[in-house]
């Protein structure tokens, strides 16, 4: 089976050759094509070589184009500074406080320098991809995208003292969410992330209220656009399970500190669960025995939902080799 | 009575009964540091305890954490020098290359409710930087945070760049962050690991006993 086949075959609930592993390599692709992370995130096709390279060398099955989280910060104005080997971050929150979200747009993605980076990334992809892997494309979550612009703290703090206004930077980068994810399924991507790390940090009711509508509307704009959702939420989301069931995503990324099994017995049968080994202290710093038998874990309790493998994130820049290639030999060996 | 208040307006970020509750309890003749310990840190405590128990979440504690801190720039001028009993002094930073600062204030909060005197370095801090703090404040505890498996290592490099100052003996290393371990505390030679804030204020009393 190609990746292609080996994905969609799980997802329609049959029986693919060994279970898919969908691990997440942004840092990780950089240092293995040995270019500096500034430039990975700044080029696409130094972005589709780490991601061919890791499909090829590691078994990943699929093509990512996840980098970094500041592209739509970028496109929305926000100074984006692009260290030469670090993540980007924006030194001062474009949005200062909320009366400057009205001066929000968002923009057709293909005006956004490495927003249009990534449709070039997405559009490269799909053509070596050439039907046998699947294609991800990625965009960030309405959370994710309105912390990117005020920062964490002051968006955690006005979520609480300004819903009104939230409501309305959440509308702002839920529409950009849906532009730039229509496009790069335009562009070839079969499948769309969301990343909405943050979501993780502010429990159930304030998730209910403000991200759930907002994550179930734009999966249902992918959906609508011929496209499979995969969701991202970083971090501790045991106390979110019960809702993240209703976003209608086909794929949910676990963190390795949420129970899978709990996540089974919650989500609809055709909700893929996938994960969820600890990226740090298994993948980066255990033995590729232990990463074996983490595998072997995820494999078993994850089934009911046909699970998907991978670390809870991605993969850390340091993992050594072996530790990252036990991952395909275990999921080959079964 | 009105220690209670103003505990319960802590807990639930009500900042303006705060701003209203000191002021009434100074004109009642309630001792400064009671409503200080007693009042806002009682508050912040309290709310320490549901957030590390899964009942309340980021927002509600930074919430808090506003109200607290307007409660004691009331407070300022009236607390007698040395009649608060520090827990301890501890330096927080998060480690160079990292800039996240969201899991060291929330650290920072807890230590501060919990009694301690919180030096804060901000973020994306030198390891150079972290030595000279701990040489010019002589911390009882440093605690280091690093969100990102590219920056945890510095934290190794800070404890080995503080044996080499003769700085390590008699000070206590706490680290944090979302891919540390235990078994990375244990490798790089710090005493203690705490995977959430309340905990990090649990070890840092329980390192200092």
């Amino acid at each position: 089976m190609n990746s292609y086949e080996r994905l969609y075959t799980r997802l329609d609930g049959g029986k693919p050759d060994r279970l898919p592993n969908l691990s997440l390599v942004m840092f990780f692709a950089a240092k293995l094509i040995g270019v500096p992370f500034g430039k990975y995130v700044s080029d696409y096709r130094l972005l589709c070589e780490g991601a061919f390279r890791c499909h090829e060398e590691f078994g990943i099955d699929m093509f990512c184009a996840i980098s970094d989280p500041m592209r739509e910060a970028e496109g929305f104005g926000a100074v984006v500074t692009i260290p030469d080997d670090n993540v980007p971050y924006s030194k001062a929150p474009l949005i200062g406080s909320v009366s400057d979200i009205g001066k929000l747009h968002p923009i057709d993605p293909a005006s956004g320098r490495r927003m249009n980076d990534r449709l070039l990334a997405v559009q490269k992809m799909k053509e070596k991809a050439a039907g046998k892997v699947p294609v991800v494309g990625w965009v960030e979550g309405a959370i994710a995208e309105s912390c990117d612009l005020m920062g964490i703290s002051e968006f955690m703090l006005n979520i609480m003292l300004y819903p009104d206004e939230i409501r309305e930077l959440l509308a702002i980068c839920y529409e950009q969410a849906v532009r730039f994810a229509k496009a790069q399924i335009a562009a070839g991507a079969d499948i769309i992330g969301i990343g909405d790390a943050a979501a993780s940090l502010i429990g159930p009711a304030l998730y209910e209220e403000f991200a759930l509508p907002y994550e179930k509307k734009l999966a249902g704009e992918i959906h609508a656009a011929g496209g499979l959702v995969k969701l991202h939420i970083c971090g501790n989301t045991n106390s979110l399970l019960t809702l993240m069931a209703d976003t209608g995503a086909d794929i949910v990324d676990l963190d390795h500190m949420v129970d899978m099994n709990q996540a089974a017995n919650i989500f609809p049968a055709d909700m893929h669960i996938c994960g969820n080994f600890d990226p740090s202290g298994v993948l980066l710093r255990g033995t590729p025995d232990r990463i074996r038998e983490a595998v072997r874990t995820c494999m078993q309790i994850g089934d009911r939902n046909a699970n998907l493998i991978a670390p809870g994130c991605e993969v850390p820049r340091d993992t050594p080799f072996e530790n990252f290639l036990a991952i395909r030999e275990e999921l080959s060996a079964v | 009575m009105i220690l209670e208040e103003l505990a319960i307006a802590v807990e639930t970020g009500d900042m303006k009964k705060v701003q209203a509750l000191i002021p009434q309890g100074l004109a009642d003749g309630v001792d400064p540091q009671d409503l200080l310990d007693k009042g806002l840190l009682a508050g912040m405590a309290a709310l320490g305890a549901r957030f590390k128990a899964g009942e309340v979440f980021v927002p509600e504690v930074l919430i808090a954490a506003r109200a607290l801190n307007a409660g004691t720039v009331l407070l300022k001028d009236k607390l007698v020098a040395g009649q608060s009993v520090s827990k301890g002094k501890v330096v927080i930073a998060t480690v160079s290359g990292d800039l996240h600062d969201i899991g060291k204030n929330l650290v920072l909060m807890m230590l501060e409710s919990t009694g301690f005197e919180v030096i804060d370095l901000g973020v994306d801090v030198p390891v150079e930087a972290v030595v000279e703090a701990v040489r010019e404040n002589k911390p009882d505890i440093l605690a280091m945070s690093a969100l990102l498996t590219t920056t945890m290592a510095f934290q190794k490099d800070i404890v080995e760049a503080l044996k080499v100052a003769g700085l390590r003996d008699g000070l206590k290393i706490m680290i944090g962050g979302a891919p540390v371990t235990q078994d990375f505390c244990d490798n790089i030679g710090a005493d203690s690991y705490s995977p959430d804030a309340p905990g990090a204020a649990d070890a840092a009393l329980a390192l200092l006993s």
